[in-house]
């Protein structure tokens, strides 16, 4: 599977040695926050996240390709 | 000509009911931007020192920015400035919607409120025509009541801003409202209002604006537009707002829980983003040109009524969920509209009702002093606690004056737990384990506000374990370490500089801020608009110099202004957090001394914290050193 994630403004401002899209290959399904922990994403540092465009959590397995939305920390308004 | 601007100021003297409209002057456009660079300055130079801020001398400035009302994502920003009645210092307060542009339209950057008017009245300008109208059949209407029968009156072509009751009788942290739910919320801007008989201001502008390139413009606005709703977080944060933070602030353990006694709310999902969009919104509400609608709008039922709401945001959720501890989205959605209606900022408001709360369960108020017995978790003692706040009624009295004032007067050890700083109570974030955002709060030019330097992500990115300690704790569950104190000052600095610049720009922060969107897209932007190559660099600079002006303002307003202005309150200096996972951690009075130590020293401030001479013609503000040094 490939899963592919994409890292919002908010995160790479300080994440700021990783790029804006990181491409994974696995075999077996996995968890999201693995997932994190695999591409040196601290997953505290993820506020939000999409999975194919829809909300996500971080303990959601996932079995398939699938286009990851990460959104870092930000204020409220 | 000045490309992007409308071209003049407007002032309005209610006293005598003149209206003055002069050209913008090209040197406070090239040297401080717009919005609250307009702001400052004129403040600075217009303010004499020691003006009381509800009296007639003190000036409400209305400004906007270059970018404002153009084709540029989120240009909807407006910003007013006053002498604080919260803090005596600087105060700046913005608003999403509609009105800044509108006012532009009308032909007008800056709108100034002098004086005082002899009887209610607001502020009606189309176009030319300025003049001032009868209002008293408004005066005592809630803020969007009012905002409702002005539109009915004039029409739905006219933006209109309102104060609440709460503004009229000068409640400390009265706040100015737009648009069924948008709010200038802090530093009491809407008491000042209230101050000088004004209870609205209405504008439709039907005239153009000034482009450098509008054929340039036209595409890269377009495009710009396009971009940002292709950025990665769009879909994730878009839908639930601001607050679909509320989790990720409770995981790092920095949600304010019962008048900051703690940073852990247990019952946070039920107050939640989803919980909003579930159990509350109707639809999605966008201010001017944005692509990012983060307002949304929804009903909520609770036992004590039915209402349509705007929000919650994070902030209104933290405030009246988290701190005054109601429990589920409705009951804070209710009493968000009721701080709405009565005009009251949500922020202070939320913070001064759980401080009574706190006072009332150790026994420093009592029942016979607040009129009946309160408690955090309830929703009527809450809303009780607003009512007579807005009103000043009874104890209300007390509390209207905000938790700094209040606590001086009841004393009885109720300083301790008066979250604030310089006045202005302090905002969603709890920041015992986060130095650089208590950093942020304790300098912050307005008082306790989260606009400035937002350092929390940074914080829980120095904090938590390494990557390999949490694969073996099954990701980030369990409980953080200390954060480390010393080398805050640069980072904050650095947030500092760039979230004051889209306050001066004129636009919404969160498409950069969140979103990632570059800021080249934002130099092509700027020099489409007014003609002005600036690089992000020489932008920076501007909103340097108008930090350093804003607290030469306080230094000169407020007396013995320094770096004991700068302190939290001894709560956080004092109680570890009991619980949650940031149990045990507080920041010692010796770690907030280097947390000041270290930022003065990078700001090129001495070590009380005064800007000193040198660094004030650094950044072009001779004049203001050479008044400071003559104690003007």
């Amino acid at each position: 599977m490939r899963i592919v994630l994409h890292l919002s403004g908010g995160l790479r401002a300080i994440l700021t040695h990783l790029p804006e899209e990181i491409a994974i290959d696995v075999e077996e399904p996995v968890s999201l926050r693995e997932i994190l922990v695999q591409a040196g994403i601290n997953p505290l540092l993820v506020v939000l996240i999409t999975v194919d465009g829809k909300r996500g959590e971080k303990d959601q397995v996932i079995d398939h390709d699938a286009r990851i939305g990460l959104v870092g920390p930000m204020a409220g308004g | 000509m000045l490309f992007g601007y409308a071209g003049h100021t407007v002032e309005i003297n209610l006293t005598t009911g003149q209206v003055t409209k002069t050209p913008l002057p090209e040197d406070l456009a090239r040297d401080y931007i717009g919005g609250r660079g307009f702001v400052a300055r004129l403040l600075w130079e217009r303010i004499s020192r020691g003006t009381d801020p509800f009296g007639p001398q003190n000036l409400l400035i209305t400004a906007t920015g270059p970018m404002s009302g153009h084709l540029v994502p989120a240009s909807g920003k407006t910003h007013f400035g006053t002498k604080s009645p919260a803090t005596g210092g600087y105060a700046d307060s913005n608003m999403g919607g509609h009105f800044g542009p509108a006012l532009k339209y009308a032909g007008y950057d800056v709108l100034i409120l002098s004086g005082r008017a002899s009887r209610p009245c607001y502020l009606f300008i189309e176009d030319e025509t300025v003049e001032l109208r009868p209002a008293e059949g408004l005066w005592g209407q809630g803020a969007i009541t009012t905002e409702e029968e002005l539109r009915k009156e004039l029409g739905d072509e006219f933006k209109i801003v309102t104060i609440g009751p709460a503004g009229e009788n000068r409640v400390r942290f009265a706040c100015i409202s737009h648009d069924f739910g948008r709010q200038a919320g802090r530093t009491g801007v809407g008491a000042v209002l209230g101050s000088k008989n004004l209870k609205a201001i209405a504008v439709k502008g039907t005239g153009g604006l000034p482009v450098f390139d509008v054929d340039g413009l036209f595409g890269k606005g377009r495009e710009a537009y396009e971009k940002v709703k292709a950025k990665p977080g769009f879909a994730g944060w878009t839908p639930e707002g601001t607050a679909g933070i509320t989790d990720w602030v409770n995981e790092v353990g920095a949600f304010p829980t019962r008048n900051f006694q703690t940073s852990f709310f247990p019952g946070y999902k039920n107050i939640n983003g989803r919980a909003v969009v579930d159990r509350l919104k109707i639809t999605d509400k966008g201010c001017f040109c944005c692509p990012t609608p983060c307002g949304k709008y929804g009903k909520a039922k609770t036992t004590l009524g039915e209402v349509y709401v705007e929000g919650p945001e994070y902030e209104s959720i933290a405030m009246l969920g988290g701190d005054c501890t109601l429990g589920s989205i409705e009951e804070v959605a209710y009493a968000n509209y009721v701080c709405d209606e009565l005009g009251l900022d949500t922020i202070s408001a939320g913070g001064v009702a759980a401080w009574a709360m706190e006072c009332f369960e150790q026994g420093i108020l009592t029942e016979e002093q607040v009129g009946r017995k309160i408690r955090f978790g309830d929703l009527e003692s809450v809303v009780y606690l607003l009512e007579k706040m807005a009103a000043r009624e009874g104890i209300g009295d007390l509390l209207a004056e905000g938790v700094m004032r209040a606590s001086k007067e009841l004393g009885q050890g109720s300083e301790d737990f008066a979250i604030h700083v310089k006045g202005l109570e302090w905002t969603g974030y709890e920041s015992r384990n986060a130095p650089g955002m208590m950093l942020a709060y304790m300098t912050a030019d307005i008082g306790a506000h989260h606009n400035r330097a937002w350092a929390l992500g940074h914080d829980v990115a120095g904090s938590a374990a390494s990557v390999h300690d949490l694969i073996s704790a099954g990701g980030s569950k369990g409980k953080l370490a200390k954060a480390s104190v010393s080398g805050k000052a640069d980072r904050v600095i650095e947030l500092q500089h760039i979230r004051p610049l889209f306050d001066c720009l004129g636009i919404c922060r969160l498409q950069y801020m969140e979103l990632g969107f570059e800021v080249e897209n934002y130099e092509e932007l700027f020099f489409l608009v007014t003609g002005r190559k600036m690089s992000w660099p020489e932008l920076l600079q501007v909103s340097e110099r108008v930090w350093h002006l804003t607290r030469s303002f306080s230094v000169r307003e407020i007396e013995g202004f320094g770096r004991r202005s700068d302190y939290p309150p001894p709560r956080f200096f004092k109680e570890p957090v009991p619980d949650g996972p940031n149990k045990g951690h507080f920041l010692s009075k010796d770690e907030l001394n280097t947390l000041l130590d270290e930022y003065y020293a990078a700001r090129g401030w001495d070590e009380n914290g005064i800007p000193t001479d040198l660094t004030l013609r650094r950044v072009g503000l001779a004049d203001v050193a050479d008044a400071l040094s003559a104690g003007k």
